[in-house]
């Protein structure tokens, strides 16, 4: 009988205005990590933008990303000097609304450059619907033992959560 | 009441020295997930590609949405002997983060499948999604996992995983 895997390491739950939020002392246990996320910031726009960071970074040093998005009339790839892992729904979008978010990190522990997969999506039944996907790069051979999650702009408002989970391969 | 576990490991590969892997003995599971964590050994970029029950004929299909950084586009590959899941390249320390979800895997139906791949190295780059399809009704018994041309690099892991519902 095969081992289950994909356990939840940790949550996070807004219960008012966040501007980072932080799992940290993730467990060395496992070979990939999966963060999922239910988002909307504060930023006085119809979008903001998810970066990711590690290891207790508070700037976006070693990281980049490359991604690919549709607003619902045209498809745009563009690239940053940071790990943006999504568009993510703003203060201007319809009220109740949080974009959903999932983010894969194989190989945590290892000692080469960390790569991320990551997708969002913010549709909110309006003009300013977004599907991204990216490509993002940690250029740090270092182990990841924390991940931070900060918006471009806006924090995080009540109603934002998310889950961290540990893929274990056999 | 929670169901029973799922998201069940089945196997993992760690490949040196060869461009293709097999992996038989799938289990009893709804769904199956590959994550493939790779990069090429040497020469140019090529295709990672899927293939089920050692079938080589044009069989295959895929649509792709896909973005350079500067650039997105889509196409599509109709009678094709593979899946393409995505583009490996032969850059230090640069790998793929590569997902390949295989849907109702053990059913009477053609089967989809639908890719993630991200390789994003500073400077280069990419990022993709792709649904294919093999065109079978036969219940998918056997996965192979190969480049189209070279070998996986040291390092490279490949997991399945099986999901079942409830």
């Amino acid at each position: 009988m095969p081992t289950p895997t994909y356990v939840a390491i940790a949550k996070q739950v807004m219960t008012g205005t966040q501007a980072t939020i932080t799992f940290s002392a993730i467990p060395s246990t496992y070979t990939d990590l999966v963060v999922l996320g239910s988002v909307r910031t504060d930023r006085a726009s119809t979008v903001d933008y998810l970066k990711i960071r590690f290891n207790g970074a508070s700037v976006d040093t070693n990281l980049t990303g490359r991604f690919i998005y549709g607003d619902g009339a045209t498809a745009t790839s563009s690239t940053a000097a940071y790990a943006q892992v999504a568009r993510v729904d703003a203060a201007s979008n319809t009220s109740n609304t949080f974009s959903n978010v999932e983010i894969y990190i194989p190989n945590y522990l290892g000692s080469t450059y960390k790569p991320i997969s990551s997708s969002g999506v913010a549709e909110d039944n309006s003009t300013t619907g977004y599907d991204q996907a990216s490509a993002s790069l940690f250029s740090d051979t270092t182990a990841i033992s924390s991940i931070s999650l900060v918006n471009l702009f806006g924090s995080f408002v009540s109603g934002t959560r998310f889950d961290l989970y540990g893929i274990k391969n056999s | 009441m929670p169901a029973g576990a799922t998201y069940e490991p089945i196997a993992t590969s760690s490949p040196t020295s060869v461009g293709t892997v097999d992996f038989s003995s799938l289990g009893s599971y709804t769904d199956i997930r590959i994550v493939i964590f790779t990069r090429q050994a040497a020469g140019s970029a090529t295709d990672i590609r899927i293939r089920f029950n050692s079938d080589t004929g044009t069989n295959y299909s895929f649509t792709e949405l896909y973005g350079t950084g500067a650039a997105a586009a889509s196409a599509s590959t109709s009678n094709a002997s593979y899946i393409a899941a995505g583009l490996t390249r032969n850059v230090a320390n640069i790998w793929n983060a590569t997902t390949v979800d295989i849907f109702n895997y053990a059913g009477a139906t053609n089967k989809t499948v639908l890719t993630t791949d991200a390789s994003e190295s500073n400077g280069s780059g990419y990022v993709w999604r792709k649904v294919g399809l093999w065109r079978s009704t036969s219940a998918i018994t056997t996965i192979t996992v190969s480049l189209n041309s070279g070998n996986f690099a040291t390092g490279t892991t490949i997991s399945l995983y099986g999901i079942k519902a409830a």
